[in-house]
């Protein structure tokens, strides 16, 4: 996703915040975030969506930006995950992650800020081909919700 | 089972968390589990991540012994801080690393998740909100977690019960009817 992510959107300046980076543990917010924090417009969250919400080291980052109020400056935020569960089981018991994409977050962006929730469902149970068409459909998803 | 992440500076947390089992100890064997005493690492590893469904998920013999108390626990009592949408990143890889397949929940042959913690009659949070208002916008996705998310472990007649900013008073009230 990651990879697939970063080519979809080549053609904005990029930069990329991995908290595992081939470690076995993830790391922490750091002051190289608080500078990209300030320098970016957009920010692409990417994950697997844990127990309807994001994992809990990048709930720990973006909690972290927020005391900082480092969101001020952010126009959009766009969150392209998977969920293992399907959507029906999503509206009813899940959507945490949605929510706070949608209406939690831009509210401590900058005015008139949005997001964007790119989701896959069901993704142990489809098969390979509906994996593929989603990330076929990033470019184009990521480059609406960018604009 | 009583799980505390006691992060505030003022030690609300800990306030809370003394005062829940005072009046569950009636009917319930209380077994703390404090997070930040403990030193549980706040965060899944990758290779419990390659693990969590090969049948062989604990790799930290910490999260073996909590993963037991889930299975057996009666009730679970969540006493936290909700900062801003969600619990405590702490309280949160916790229950990633914990609520395991096979253990909390099972999957079906089309992959859909069901409950396997039949012991489990209540599940109840007490929380404080920092910031009521981003709440309000955002939802509380706290409350969200642990009452309908987790419901998907628990059989289906579970309680639950949250309460927010609570004083003693309503504490006593609320977990002496559990």
């Amino acid at each position: 996703m990651r990879d697939e992510i970063m080519s979809a959107i080549s053609s904005h300046e990029t930069q990329l915040v991995d908290l595992y980076g081939g470690r076995d543990l993830p790391r922490s917010f750091e002051q190289h975030d608080v500078d990209a924090m300030r320098w970016a417009e957009a920010v692409v969250l990417t994950y697997p969506t844990y127990w309807s919400s994001f994992p809990a080291p990048l709930s720990a980052w973006i909690e972290d930006g927020l005391d900082s109020e480092l969101w001020r400056g952010i126009h959009r935020v766009v969150a392209v995950t998977t969920h293992g569960s399907s959507r029906l089981v999503n509206m009813l018991s899940g959507g945490i992650d949605r929510r706070i994409v949608h209406r939690g977050l831009p509210r401590l962006m900058a005015p008139g800020a949005h997001g964007r929730f790119i989701t896959l469902y069901s993704m142990d149970a489809i098969g390979d081909d509906e994996r593929r068409r989603f990330l076929a459909s990033l470019p184009l998803s990521l480059g609406e919700a960018l604009g | 089972m009583l799980v505390m992440a006691p992060t505030s500076p003022d030690g609300r947390e800990l306030h809370h968390a003394q005062t829940a089992p005072l009046s569950l100890r009636h009917n319930f064997i209380v077994e703390t589990i404090d997070l930040m005493a403990e030193n549980v690492t706040p965060a899944m590893s990758r290779t419990e991540r390659l693990r969590y469904q090969s049948g062989d998920p604990v790799v930290d013999p910490a999260i073996g012994v909590h993963t037991e108390l889930v299975a057996r626990a009666d009730a679970m009592v969540f006493v936290f801080p909700t900062r801003w949408w969600t619990p405590p990143p702490v309280l949160k890889a916790w229950i990633e690393r914990v609520f395991l397949p096979d253990v909390a929940f099972v999957l079906d042959d089309r992959h859909r998740v069901r409950p396997n913690l039949r012991q489990l009659r209540a599940v109840v949070g007490i929380t404080t909100h920092s910031h009521p208002e981003v709440i309000a916008g955002g939802g509380d996705g706290a409350r969200r977690m642990l009452l309908r998310t987790m419901r998907l472990n628990a059989p289906r007649r579970v309680r639950t019960d949250w309460l927010v900013d609570p004083d003693d008073s309503a504490i006593a009230r609320r977990m002496s009817r559990l």
